[in-house]
């Protein structure tokens, strides 16, 4: 112990000694130590570390149906199930001490202008009773307030919004927040952080009868057991296997759907069949919902970024490598009087790596600070949650990264610095590297550019799908065209009285100062549409891959949205209920439908649910192609007027503007809420922020990616100038010889510049190979490009060559300013 | 004058007990070189440094090797001094036949009776005078209370108290060798191998270090010595004389 303090005593006075090399040995470990805790803290969070407030984790699973056939077949990963499946699991009371019932909610909480947005879930009373959560004040959800009919109206806020809506005052329990304008009693407050079964920010709970479907006649989910709109959780029974409870569970769910014998025609024409699957599995996921098939798109992500640090990691380990054996090569003489003083090699390896332990010890302190900085970068990029950025096992990750950076980056230099000879070393000090130590530094200096070249190639893919997804035409005028939707269901108006509301809204909305047109559709732009059978009127349309989508529009919807209206005309205000139906239709399904024919004038069936016989809609306008997302397929679509078929749905108004300001958006809202005192939160929102969501994975993996690239370039960058200003070093004599031989500047430039590019040439090979094949998993994250563009491969072997004469040319061209007379002197 | 000082001698003989009680049951030649040769390969040929070399220092002896430049002199001494290991022939130093020992043990045995005073002092720069000191004795493992003591006496034989905090750039070449000698003999050695101790002394620097070195023979420290200086040399009892790597 004693030589082991006296060894670190002893490295810490030595780096002390040179404090540009410490610090620049320092800040490399730091930025890979860093970086790596930082990503391994998402990783932790994800998919490591239950959710926050649940207690005894690993006995809670989430459980989903598989049924293979009938109406709600599912995949092989199951889906979720009916208000009834639930009383069916609660059955299964061997195989769970409980089982609860959620759905995902969002709610309008307050009311008129202080009206926001919250996300909640409606939940059974024994969900909390699964976790195992805590109040922190009041209670939970009693057994009676959960049971349908309700209602129930009390309400579980979370820990964030006491502090935000009440201040955390205690009598907040006891007191009234209105959600979707009725007022809840609160009844308990969770533990900070508490988000349930979820790992997004939940901020209310109210009991599942509380769900508007639970309660209509309509719907009747408390009795229909054609939905997977519930997902459920259940609590292992003390000392009974996952596969068991399973089995019990698959027993009474059976039984109960074996009751329903609804009959149903699955296509058209197709004859009557049992609705529900008879033989129905129950299967498991994991809690954690990243280890499970669910696994979020940001999930993922992390995983591939982690990949990433542990490059930016190595390239920072065989940096320090680099430049402890530079640095042992100039302490080969004090090394050689150490042990002519009587150290043993093991001895003078030891005090090597503790001086390598010295600087990851103090790059793992450093690289904590980063991750304290970076914790709040990877939060806006969404892929940190709000958990302290200190843990336990991101501590012991950070410890873990230290003694590995000790070892990896440590021992070699130290080996091959200690096998130098005493003698020679005595005698020659540093004025003589050896060839197996500028060998060695080659092959680290080419496993940096390979580890280099793989990071920047990715991060070139997700930049170039960033630029692509940004620049993606989805056919609709996204720069200039904002949307406004309120949620009047949850208000309570009926399909007249909301679209009455709205008609008033697109009039005051309509007369704002800059907006140009305005229209509603029924089917909100980015949720999807519902596909209903269609027919020509010579018989059956051609079947197509994906599609016909059709929208619900109002008049100068194609005016409002932006989307090219190619030949004939918009939707207009004479397209009312009982005029000639009429339809605008793509230019895609123009084609697929009517080729080589015009389309106007055509007919079109569409079935929407009315009894034969289905009326003919003229074409009357053929719209370019637009999309619901970002992705390359336009799927076949086509436009009728709202007035002409009533179908409620979730209307939005579509509002076109020269340029959208704070200010309209302020005076959209302003003329929604005008219209009705008690309407709920008025969400209003550019297209843009729409298609962010979709756009931001890419924006994410691009400026981490690139952060990280940039990081192992400058770190190899650094390493090479190390290199080639250690070579340097090391041949002044023979530079100095050759100077005064005759050789000029420009070929001792080209030879100093060559022992570093030749080895990163190498690496830029290799790397270039394992960077193609590696990308290939990365398909399925990029956009419109592919894994092997070879726009990307070019310019990041461009950048990377680049930088690496830059950092070679520096000490290049200090080598071709040597003074033979001085430098053969000084020998 | 590089600063007054103590008998050392006399202290060094102190801290050296220990190791005379095992020195003591041998009666042979403290070194014994029979027929040592050390040679390089230089393209495919044998490149001879030291040919038949062949000698006995006993203890209590002055030797000093002298010779022209490339004669083999600091080759000899990093042979004597078990930092060379790619010699021929027999070595018996206290009487352990070193060319029959693995590395290990002869780093050991190398460890145990012999110290070094270099021409360039090599002091560890990081390091104070009495860290420097403490050197040697960490590398064999000596317990901490001990090392001080020891510390704390050697700086106290070599007059250098003063300047046991200091590091070795706030000192005089003079006083640099001074804190190597008082570092080689720390550990009690049985023979002290200098190689050109003086070289990077001026003159009235390097009779002092002689001074301090005939003072330890006298006492009964072994030295053996690599110089160019005759003057040095004949502080010794004998000088050997190489040229090319043969003894004259």
């Amino acid at each position: 112990m004693d030589a082991l303090t006296l060894d670190v005593r002893h490295a810490i006075r030595s780096l002390l000694r040179s404090p540009g090399f410490a610090l620049t040995a320092v800040f490399c470990l730091a930025a890979g130590i860093g970086a790596s805790t930082l990503m391994f803290g998402v990783l932790d969070a994800v998919f490591l570390q239950p959710p926050p407030g649940v207690h005894d984790p690993a006995r809670v699973i989430r459980l989903a149906i598989v049924r293979q056939t009938g109406m709600l077949t599912s995949g092989p990963e199951g889906a979720g199930g009916s208000y009834p499946n639930y009383l069916d699991l609660r059955q299964a009371t061997h195989a769970f001490s409980s089982v609860a019932i959620y759905s995902d909610e969002t709610y309008s909480a307050g009311r008129g202008a202080a009206a926001h947005r919250v996300a909640g879930k409606a939940v059974s009373a024994s969900y909390f009773t699964v976790l195992g959560a805590r109040p922190i004040a009041g209670r939970f959800f009693a057994d009676n307030e959960d049971t349908p009919p309700g209602p129930h109206r009390v309400v579980v806020v979370s820990h964030r919004l006491w502090q935000s809506e009440f201040g955390g005052r205690p009598d907040a329990v006891g007191r009234t927040l209105i959600l979707d304008n009725q007022p809840y009693t609160i009844v308990g407050v969770t533990e900070p952080n508490f988000r349930g079964e979820s790992s997004d920010y939940i901020d209310v709970w109210v009991p599942i009868s509380e769900l508007r479907e639970m309660q209509s006649q309509f719907d009747g989910l408390a009795s229909n057991r054609l939905t997977t709109l519930f997902r459920f959780l259940g609590h292992l029974a003390p000392n009974i296997p996952v596969s068991s409870a399973l089995r019990e569970a698959t027993t009474f769910v059976a039984r109960g759907d074996a009751s329903d014998t609804t009959a149903a025609s699955l296509g058209p024409g197709a004859p009557p069949q049992r609705a529900l699957d008879p033989h129905p599995v129950v299967i498991s996921a994991p809690l954690i919902e990243a280890l499970g098939p669910g696994r979020p798109a940001q999930a993922s992500l992390a995983l591939w970024l982690f990949g990433a640090v542990i490059c930016v990691m190595l390239v920072a380990c065989l940096n320090l490598t680099n430049l402890l054996l530079a640095r042992g090569t100039r302490r080969r003489q004090e090394l050689a009087v150490r042990i002519s003083l009587g150290a043993s090699r093991g001895r003078v390896i030891r005090q090597l790596i503790a001086e390598c332990g010295v600087i990851a010890g103090a790059g793992g302190l450093l690289g904590l600070v980063v991750r304290l900085w970076g914790t709040d970068v990877a939060r806006y990029f969404e892929i940190a949650d709000s958990r302290p950025a200190f843990s336990g096992s991101v501590l012991l990750f950070t410890l873990a990264a230290i003694a590995t950076a000790t070892i990896v980056a440590g021992i070699a230099p130290a080996i091959i610095v200690s096998r130098a000879g005493v003698s020679v070393s005595l005698r020659d000090g540093a004025t003589h590297g050896s060839t197996a130590t500028f060998r060695v530094q080659s092959w680290l200096l080419g496993g940096q550019a390979a580890l280099s070249l793989a990071v920047l190639a990715a991060a070139g893919l997700f930049v170039r799908s960033l630029q692509l997804a940004t620049r993606a035409d989805i056919g609709v005028d996204t720069g200039h065209v904002v949307l406004a939707s309120a949620d009047l269901k949850s208000a309570h108006y009926d399909s007249a009285g909301a679209a009455a509301l709205y008609d008033r809204m697109l009039e005051r909305i309509v007369s704002l100062p800059g907006v140009t047109a305005a229209a509603i559709e029924d089917i909100p732009m980015f949720s999807g549409s519902e596909a209903f059978p269609v027919s020509l009127a010579t018989g059956p349309a051609p079947k197509l891959p994906l599609g016909p989508l059709v929208d619900f529009v109002g008049p100068h919807y194609l005016l409002a949205s932006g989307i090219r209206l190619i030949k004939g005309r918009d939707i207009t205000d004479g397209d009312r209920a009982g005029s000639q139906p009429v339809v605008v239709v793509s230019e895609a399904l123009a084609r697929r439908y009517w080729p080589g024919q015009a389309p106007l004038g055509q007919c079109l069936k569409i079935a929407l649910g009315a009894p034969p016989p289905t009326p003919c809609s003229e074409v009357v306008g053929v719209a370019a192609e637009s999309r619901t997302n970002i992705s390359k397929v336009a799927i076949p679509r086509y436009f009728i007027p709202r007035a002409q078929h009533s179908q409620w749905w979730l209307p939005t108004i579509v509002i076109r503007t020269p340029e959208i300001t704070p200010a309209l958006l302020t005076s959209i809202r302003g003329a929604m809420r005008g219209t009705a005192a008690d309407l709920p939160y008025a969400d209003v929102r550019p297209v843009s922020h729409e298609l962010a969501g979709q756009i931001r994975p890419y924006r994410t993996g691009a400026l981490l990616f690139t952060s990280f690239g940039v990081a192992t370039l400058i770190l190899a960058a650094l390493g090479l100038y190390g290199v080639v200003a250690y070579v340097v070093l090391q041949r002044t004599r023979d530079i100095g010889i050759r100077m005064a031989l005759g050789a000029d500047s420009g070929r001792v430039v080209t030879s100093m510049m060559w022992q570093g590019l030749a080895p990163i040439g190498g690496g830029v090979a290799v790397g270039l190979l394992i960077a193609i094949a590696a990308s290939g998993f990365l398909r399925s994250r990029l956009y419109g490009v592919t894994p092997s563009d070879p726009v990307t491969f070019v310019t990041v072997v461009a950048v990377i060559g680049g930088v690496a004469a830059l950092a070679c040319f520096i000490p290049a061209r200090r080598a071709a300013r040597i003074d033979p007379v001085i430098a053969l002197r000084a020998e | 004058m590089i600063w007054p000082r103590r008998s050392a001698a006399a202290g060094a003989a102190a801290v050296a007990d220990a190791k005379a009680d095992a020195l003591a049951e041998f009666h042979g030649p403290l070194i014994s070189l029979r027929n040592v040769e050390r040679s390089y390969d230089a393209g495919g040929q044998r490149n001879y440094v030291l040919r038949g070399i062949t000698l006995d220092i006993e203890r209590g002896d002055f030797v000093s090797i002298m010779g022209p430049s490339g004669a083999g002199k600091s080759t000899l001494l990093n042979v004597l001094g078990i930092l060379d290991s790619g010699w021929a022939g027999e070595y018996h130093l206290a009487g352990s036949a070193v060319h029959t020992l693995p590395v290990k043990a002869r780093t050991a045995l190398g460890r145990r009776h012999i110290g070094f005073v270099f021409q360039q002092y090599h002091l560890l720069d990081e390091l104070t005078v009495a860290e420097n000191l403490d050197v040697p004795l960490s590398y064999r493992d000596v317990p901490k209370a001990q090392r001080q003591s020891l510390v704390a006496d050697t700086l106290d034989r070599f007059g250098i108290v003063g300047k046991k905090d200091l590091y070795p750039r706030q000192l005089s070449g003079g006083q640099q060798q001074l804190v190597g000698i008082a570092r080689a003999l720390i550990a009690s050695p049985a023979v002290i191998l200098a190689d050109e101790p003086t070289g990077n002394l001026h003159s009235s620097q390097g009779r002092e270090i002689m001074d301090l070195f005939s003072e330890l023979n006298a006492a009964g420290t072994t030295i053996v010595q690599v110089t160019h200086s005759e003057e040095n040399a004949a502080r010794g009892k004998r000088v050997i004389q190489l040229r090319d790597g043969w003894m004259a």
